[in-house]
């Protein structure tokens, strides 16, 4: 209630090491390109506000870096909140999304068959 | 279900696996102009906050309607089969911006570096970080502005001092299917050098 009588309680903005407790560094490699999809309902009552709100954008499949952007926060923060969110059974990653390796020939061949036809 | 709103917010749920493609090159030279004719989504931009900017460094005389710099990471996407997503990243190339495109010049497929050949010297520090600093496939599309010299694509390779082997291609980064035709292009030089 930052109106009461005598409150002069300011509500700053949150700074990105309180969302991610302090971390800077995600445990699951996730990168801007990495897949995800929620397992779990943003109503949920065992989550809290913001794994509510990384999961009301994870309905469907959804890139980390788009969700970032609907998010409003750094690639580089959501990564480490996700990453939790992953050990947490919340939201799951599509294996072959961005993969370290890089692509496949196999998938490099479909991408050019694919690009050639558009 | 489908509004027009989230038409676009999520992939088909058959997407399993994802590609992404770098387009690199200096301030101005048209990368989220190539990315936003391509991609299937209005171009997104999200920003990382890194130490340096930019501000005052940024030869802004050839293009004098791009007032403003972000240090932002443009990108888009398209969805090209049932199961593969590609996406496309435009990030600025230079040495000082290293620590934004590391991580994603990692499992790359390759980068589409544009180039401006009014100012061919803009590309000379992206062109060696991409050289010296990762193994990435990577291919140079000619921008082609209005009023630009019409090199051959010889001069520009002697210019640039590229290899032989390294495509070189002129693509109107407006015109969508000169676009799909360069990326098409260094999908085929990644395969290549596979």
């Amino acid at each position: 209630m930052p109106d009461a009588p005598g409150d002069d309680y300011v509500d700053h903005p949150i700074r990105s090491y309180v969302r991610t407790g302090g971390r800077a560094r995600p445990t699951h490699r996730l990168t801007p390109a990495t897949l995800l999809i929620g397992h779990a309902s943003p109503s949920a009552t065992s989550v809290g506000r913001q794994e509510r709100e990384v999961l009301s954008h994870c309905l469907g499949v959804i890139s980390l870096a788009e969700m970032a952007v609907h998010l409003g926060q750094p690639v580089s923060v959501l990564a480490v909140i996700a990453s939790d969110m992953i050990d947490a059974g919340l939201i799951g990653v599509r294996p072959d999304s961005d993969t370290t390796a890089g692509p496949s020939r196999e998938t490099l061949q479909k991408v050019l068959h694919a690009l050639n036809h558009l | 279900m489908l509004s027009t709103t989230s038409d676009n917010h999520y992939l088909a749920p058959t997407v399993v696996e994802s590609v992404k493609i770098l387009v690199v090159g200096s301030f101005g030279v048209g990368k989220t102009t190539l990315i936003g004719s391509v991609s299937e989504i209005e171009p997104l931009s999200t920003e990382e906050s890194i130490t340096q900017a930019s501000e005052g460094i940024d030869a802004v005389e050839a293009t004098p309607e791009k007032t403003t710099t972000t240090v932002a990471m443009d990108f888009g996407r398209i969805t090209l089969t049932d199961e593969i997503a590609l996406y496309l990243f435009g990030t600025p190339g230079q040495r000082r911006f290293w620590d934004l495109w590391s991580g994603l010049a990692e499992g790359a497929a390759g980068a589409l570096v544009l180039v401006d050949a009014r100012r061919l010297e803009d590309s000379f520090e992206v062109l060696d970080q991409l050289e010296t600093r990762t193994s990435l496939p990577f291919m140079v599309a000619i921008n082609q502005f209005p009023g630009a010299p019409n090199y051959e694509p010889d001069q520009i390779r002697t210019a640039l001092d590229l290899d032989d082997e390294t495509p070189i291609v002129v693509c109107n980064a407006k015109n969508r299917n000169a676009c799909v035709r360069a990326l098409a292009a260094l999908v085929r030089h990644a395969l290549e050098t596979h």
